[in-house]
């Protein structure tokens, strides 16, 4: 707690006057490492941020925190999860786990839904108003406050959480010689099967989705599709990225956020690391990420190691390896060396808006579990 | 007025009434009982049961149809078993590893191969199976009940997943060896796998354990039964000593070889304090095939031979022989007889790489309680008294009646055959305290350093019976620290034994390791080909495996030390599709003979290097936990193959 108060201290510090006046973390262009959130988690997707919130980990290596980057306000979960789905402000869990809290200035509160008892092979997915899971022979989505929950047959790959994008529910397809594709269903369709959504050479993977955009990942591109104009060629952006070889990418919106694999060979990396161990979390280590933080993202990269672009320009690099990219608004938290870091971009936070609808606190009781 | 005698015919009908009335209601006690085995478990069971039964009938068989020819006197008493086992067990080494080494060991002819043993029993031999009395027969039953939950069980010892049922499952799929630095632990002999492989073909993965439990139970009998032919009433003592330590019933339901080896080692002993060559060539032999770690007990043992120094000579050449052919196949393969012992080949193979010249297989100094000095000369104290089960601090547990019974050991140094049992002891203890001190490891010798011991414990009544009675309490003294452990573990593997905890649950919880290994089998391609680099479930891995792993993952540092920049194209070359790799972290309080630049040039750079391999070449797929699987993918034009990074 106390190392969490001084990163905020110092992110609050660094980020100026104007955000030490409204609370806010960061300050354009600034990284600031996040101290006392960067417990080694169980599911190495966590840390990320759940909208304008950090989901960290306790010692136990499960997610039992959450940071507000908004006011600085640190939370202490009622429970704790090792694979949550991440949704603005909310966090749900299913199987051992199941249930949904949402992140609230006065606290996290437990929001009546109905659960699903099954466990998952991916941490499940919500926006706030379905909830969705992939499990070893289906994919299945439903209201989150019905007790119902019809499982659509499917070979997922696991491991890859699926993704709700407005009616679309898309997830990776374990396609057997073929790698993997990518798939979706129409959640608005009752008799709606599943369909490719991204197939061919090579594997098409790692979905997410933020509103109505999905985005994943292609052999040597990054893809993001606006579900509202349907699988036409106009709906989708390609970008070329050397991307998809540990973490997903990131979905704010239509900005997405990936690792970047450096052209060229593997640097040094036992000298490179025992330099960063001194540097990292300090004011040189920060003021690097000062001077780093506007340069225009290109494609490249550097060659120095995995850097983390955006389709925004926004793009964390320098020394070292720039990993796990969470974005949200203005928001970029990424991993470095062992270290939990945070750069904001030029934009102020007032541009994150709500997207989704928030589900109701005080719902009918439930009929109990959806099964499965 | 006294009742009358039940006439003999009345006892002799209820006798048999109430026996199959007993039979009958246990019977439909287990396979009743709601909380009882399951259907599947009882599958496995009988399964693995049948199997194993019918492996050690096999051995007993063709063993008792060569000694009736070769040494028909070694089957004339209680002893008859043990060496026919033997026997019979080499026999079998001998054929299921001429048709590995043949490429010919499919499974069907692995199968057919327990039939052509068990053939010799039509040469009728005049074996005579073992009869322990009543008490030796229930607490025989009791120390090993623990094994039959583990034998039942999956399996989550790091052993068997790397070693003792990996390997049979690669030659059975491979009908044949597999070996070298891509396989370093199948350049060990082979001999017990390729026996364990058949098991494997015939009874699935419960029989090659089941039969290691018949083995030990085996060699407690031949324990008894040499202490009954040598040493008379003080014998019994002998197997006391080792049902009542934890590191020998350790290993009872596994498969595993250190009891196999001390099987071979007692028989040897036999052999040799009763003069005879061959069956003690023979069962030394068969002894170091299995394990390496045997050699100081073979030594002793030829030492205390009751044979002139040609025969023994002669014998040892024999034995040797039988060994050979596992170092002559290394050889022909470019290796170190003793590889992967010895020899690796540590120099840079690639100009990035810094090659890992001087580094060990095995850090003596992890083990036990010290190397110096005094450290040894506290060994026998600190190895009795302060060893830890679940710690380095020698890795095990043993009976205190070894120290107890040390004094009288020391008094019987008198008598011819005590001096003999003592030399074979002592040259086997200081073998053993010459090597890693790892209780697990004295097991192979443990049998006769009881036997050694036993030898002096008192006999007649008065002060005499005062002892065995102080002796009798510092064995209860010793059995919760012991057989609790054991009990314990009992307990745990009783719902997965019986069916009801689920494999993947039970593989998850004591090995998290195997979620990767369980998703892998899944999602793998068929054709695809696994690397393991610090991993060691290869026995859950339903695809060919490279690496591996062996102490302190050796297998994975060479590879990474010595390739350094190329380490997985190279994978690659050699056909690796995949990678799975496990997060390791050699924690400093573990090796505090290094100094930091020996431990971080060791053991912490190859980690480190091997994480920017793969964020540069490869890519995840999956993750749980500290497990990672990846894929290889084809070398893109700018990775650049001239430039370097130094690990």
């Amino acid at each position: 707690m106390g190392g969490t108060l001084l990163g905020a201290l110092l992110g609050t510090l660094l980020a100026g006057p104007a955000a030490a006046a409204s609370g806010a973390f960061g300050a354009p262009g600034v990284a600031v490492p996040l101290a006392g959130l960067d417990l080694t988690c169980e599911d190495a997707r966590y840390p990320a941020l759940a909208g304008p919130w950090v989901v960290a980990c306790g010692p136990d290596g499960k997610v039992d925190r959450a940071l507000s980057l908004e006011t600085g306000q640190e939370l202490r979960l009622p429970r704790s999860f090792v694979h949550p789905g991440l949704a603005p402000g909310l966090l749900m869990g299913v199987g051992a786990e199941a249930g949904l809290l949402r992140l609230e200035p006065g606290g996290a509160v437990e929001v009546p839904i109905s659960q699903v008892h099954k466990a998952g092979t991916a941490p499940p997915a919500t926006d706030g108003l379905r909830g969705a899971m992939i499990e070893a022979e289906g994919v299945s989505a439903w209201p989150l406050q019905e007790p119902t929950r019809v499982v659509k047959p499917a070979h997922p790959a696991g491991w890859y959480p699926p993704a709700l994008a407005g009616s679309r529910l898309a997830w990776v397809e374990d396609a057997g010689p073929d790698g993997e594709d990518v798939w979706w269903l129409d959640l608005d369709e009752p008799r709606a099967a599943p369909t490719p959504l991204a197939g061919g050479p090579g594997n098409q993977r790692h979905v997410v989705a933020s509103g109505p955009f999905l985005a994943w990942v292609e052999p040597d591109a990054v893809v993001v599709l606006d579900t509202r104009q349907g699988e036409t060629p106009a709906a989708e952006r390609r970008t070329p990225a050397r991307t998809g070889f540990s973490a997903p990418p990131s979905l704010w919106r239509d900005v997405v956020c990936w690792e970047q694999r450096p052209p060229g060979p593997v640097e040094d990396s036992v000298e490179r690391d025992a330099q960063e161990g001194t540097a990292e979390g300090t004011a040189e280590g920060t003021a690097e990420g000062t001077a780093e933080g506007t340069a225009e993202g290109t494609a490249e990269g550097t060659a120095e190691g995995v850097d983390i672009m955006c389709s925004d320009g926004l793009r964390a690099g320098g020394p070292g390896h720039q990993r796990w990219p969470s974005r949200y608004g203005p928001w970029l938290l990424y991993r470095q060396g062992g270290q939990l870091w945070l750069r904001t971009a030029a934009a102020g936070p007032e541009d994150a808006g709500p997207e989704i609808a928030a589900p109701e606190t005080a719902g009918p009781e439930t009929a109990g579990p959806t099964g499965g | 007025m006294a009742e009358p005698r039940p006439a003999p015919e009345a006892g002799t009908a209820l006798s048999a009434l109430v026996g199959l009335a007993a039979l009958a209601v246990g019977l439909a006690f287990l396979v009743l009982d709601p909380v009882g085995p399951t259907a599947p478990a009882w599958e496995r069971a009988l399964q693995g049961g049948g199997a194993a039964l019918a492996g050690l009938l096999a051995i007993l068989g063709a063993g008792g149809a060569v000694l009736a020819r070769l040494a028909p006197r070694l089957l004339e008493d209680e002893r008859g078993p043990l060496h026919a086992a033997v026997v019979g067990l080499l026999l079998w080494a001998l054929l299921a590893g001429g048709l590995a080494m043949a490429g010919l060991l499919h499974p069907g002819v692995a199968r057919a191969l327990v039939a052509v043993l068990a053939a010799g029993w039509l040469a009728r031999p005049p074996l005579r199976l073992p009869r322990p009395g009543p008490l030796a027969l229930v607490i025989a039953l009791v120390v090993l009940l623990p094994g039959l939950l583990d034998a039942l069980a999956p399996p989550v010892d790091t052993d068997e997943l790397y070693q003792h049922l990996a390997l049979p499952r690669q030659i059975l799929a491979s009908s044949g060896l597999v070996g070298g630095p891509l396989h370093p632990d199948g350049s060990r002999p082979q001999t017990l796998h390729v026996v364990f492989a058949c098991l494997l073909a015939l009874g699935g993965e419960a029989a090659p354990r089941l039969f290691h439990l018949l083995l030990t139970a085996l060699c407690l009998d031949g324990v008894r039964a040499l202490g009954r032919q040598w040493l008379g009433a003080a014998g019994a003592w002998a197997p006391l000593v080792l049902v009542g330590s934890y590191s020998f019933l350790q290993t009872a339901g596994l498969a595993a070889n250190d009891l196999p080896t001390a099987l071979a080692v007692l028989a040897a002993l036999d052999a040799a304090l009763r003069g005879m060559a061959l069956p003690l060539a023979l069962a030394a032999g068969l002894a170091l095939d299995l394990k390496y770690t045997a050699a100081g007990a073979v030594t002793g043992i030829f030492l205390a031979a009751r044979l002139s120094w040609r025969q023994r000579v002669a014998a040892g050449l024999g034995a040797l022989a039988l060994v050979a052919p596992w170092w002559l196949r290394n050889v022909a393969e470019g290796l170190h007889p003793l590889f992967p012992f010895l020899g690796w080949d540590l120099r840079p193979l690639d100009p990035s790489a810094p090659g890992a010249l001087g580094m060990p297989f095995q850090y003596l100094e992890k083990y036990g309680a010290g190397r110096s000095p005094t450290s040894f000369l506290m060994l026998p104290w600190n190895a009795v008294i302060t060893a830890q089960v679940d710690g380095f601090r020698f890795l095990g547990r043993v009976s205190p009646l070894l120290l107890a019974l040390v004094p009288g050991a020391l008094a019987a140094l008198r008598r011819p055959l005590p001096r003999r049992l003592a030399l074979a002891a002592a040259v086997s203890a200081l073998a053993w305290a010459a090597g890693p001190h790892w209780l697990r490891y004295l097991v192979p010798a443990l049998p006769l350093v009881a036997l050694a011991l036993a030898a002096g414990v008192p006999q007649g009544p008065g002060p005499a019976r005062l002892a065995r009675a102080a002796l009798a309490l510092c064995l209860l003294a010793g059995l919760p620290a012991n057989l609790g452990p054991l009990l314990l573990r009992a307990a745990d593997r009783l719902p997965a034994a019986t069916g009801h905890e689920a494999r993947a649950a039970f593989l998850v919880r004591h090995h998290p390791p195997a979620a990767a290994a369980l998703w892998a089998n899944q999602h793998l391609p068929p054709d695809a080909v696994v690397a393991q680099l610090f991993d060691w479930s290869t026995a859950l891995i339903d695809r060919p495996v490279l690496l591996g792993s062996v102490e302190d993952h050796v297998p994975s540092r060479a590879w990474l030390l010595t390739h350094g920049q190329a380490s997985l194209r190279d994978l690659q070359a050699a056909g690796a599709t995949h990678l799975v790799v496990t997060r390791t972290r050699f924690l400093a309080k573990l090796y505090p003979f290094l100094t930091e630049d020996e431990r971080s040039r060791e053991l912490e750079a190859p980690v480190a290097f091997l994480d920017e391999l793969l964020l540069a070449q490869a890519t995840l797929i999956y993750q749980d936990g500290q497990t990672r699987i990846y894929r290889l993918e084809p070398p893109t034009p700018d990775a650049a193959p001239d430039a370097r990074a130094r690990p």
